[in-house]
């Protein structure tokens, strides 16, 4: 189903072309938003948003870009709003996940003593690449999650996010960049702590 | 020190080995030599593998389901409360037709009773100016009723 055939029947309100919708691309977003705003009950709260989002305002869509791209910059708008808007509800996350996190620690105890060593160095590596990339600027975190994580276009990410090609390029440059220190770091922080 | 410098500038690149050859093979011989800039090197490739895990993250079970589910309920609702003709125009207009029309009933009503009061005064007034030129004695005219129209 080519992308004019999906906004057609999103507009005749075509049920199946709806379920086929979120079949394609539930993923798609799920995954950005869930890598935007850390946590998967909001990625998927936030699915819906966006998928209502576009059967309201599908008459809107000119196919200027791919459907596939109108969709990730929905998905990344959404994110950033309600990350603006929750920054609050975010803190409690992130506090909650730390004692989750501590929790299944516990649990993979009964695994053999050098398994859980490397499970438990993971996850304090996974929380310091989280806080850093969480840590970076708004613009600098979207570009360097849309280039490393759905491995976009830098083509691609300058239609998402509106921007120029060379502002693209000097914005993940500057993500690089500033993530390279802050993990620098919390790296020597961490191996400081051990 | 200086490749020291050089490598903590640079280690995300070398990393990823997105560098010029000469510069890789610079820093390969220095991390084998140097075991403070090795350590850094293995934290940052550990953050690759970790990066690879994020690219692979998939939905939970049923995901699907549930976001189809949702959408379905929030479109009904907003449906079902989409009504601009009843809801919006409708309902507001026969609201106010109705109270101006409970206001002119009791407009009508209130200028009615004023009326037969003031009637009332008049045949009183009447009454009063008739017994006293006749003299007649009060008691004899305190059980007139006054008729009105």
């Amino acid at each position: 189903m080519t992308d004019q055939e999906l906004i057609t029947g999103i507009l005749n309100n075509d049920k199946t072309v709806i379920q086929f919708l979120v079949s394609k691309y539930h993923k798609q977003v799920i995954k950005t938003a869930f890598h935007l705003l850390q946590n998967m009950d909001d990625a998927e709260d936030l699915a819906q948003d966006v998928c209502v989002e576009i059967i309201e305002s599908a008459g809107s869509f000119k196919g200027a870009s791919s459907l596939s791209t109108w969709i990730y910059r929905l998905t990344v708008n959404k994110s950033l709003n309600f990350i603006r808007k929750n920054k609050r509800k975010q803190l409690v996350h992130q506090f909650e996940s730390f004692f989750r996190k501590g929790d299944n620690s516990i649990e993979t105890r009964v695994t053999e003593p050098s398994e859980y060593d490397k499970t438990f160095e993971n996850n304090e590596r996974r929380q310091i690449l989280e806080k850093a990339v969480n840590s970076l600027p708004e613009n600098q975190k979207t570009a360097f999650i849309l280039s490393k994580y759905e491995e976009l276009s830098y083509r691609e990410i300058t239609e998402i996010m509106n921007l120029s090609l060379p502002s693209v390029e000097s914005l993940l440059q500057r993500a690089k960049q500033n993530l390279q220190k802050k993990l620098i770091v919390q790296f020597s922080e961490y191996s400081n702590k051990k | 020190m200086e490749t020291c410098k050089l490598l903590h500038e640079n280690v995300f690149a070398y990393v990823e080995k997105d560098l010029p050859p000469v510069m890789l093979q610079q820093f390969d011989k220095h991390v084998a030599e140097c075991a403070e800039c090795a350590a850094m090197v293995a934290d940052f490739k550990s953050v690759l593998i970790l990066m690879e895990e994020q690219k692979s993250i998939e939905p939970r079970p049923f995901a699907e389901t549930r976001i189809l589910q949702g959408i379905e309920s929030r479109l009904e609702k907003r449906q079902s409360s989409s009504f601009p003709v009843f809801g919006r125009i409708l309902q507001p207009a026969l609201i106010s037709v109705g109270v101006a029309t409970a206001l002119s009933i009791g407009f009508f009503i209130g200028s009615d009773f004023a009326n037969v009061n003031s009637q009332y005064s008049q045949n009183e007034e009447i009454t009063e100016s008739v017994r006293s030129d006749l003299n007649v004695p009060e008691f004899m005219t305190d059980d007139i009723i006054y008729f009105t129209e």
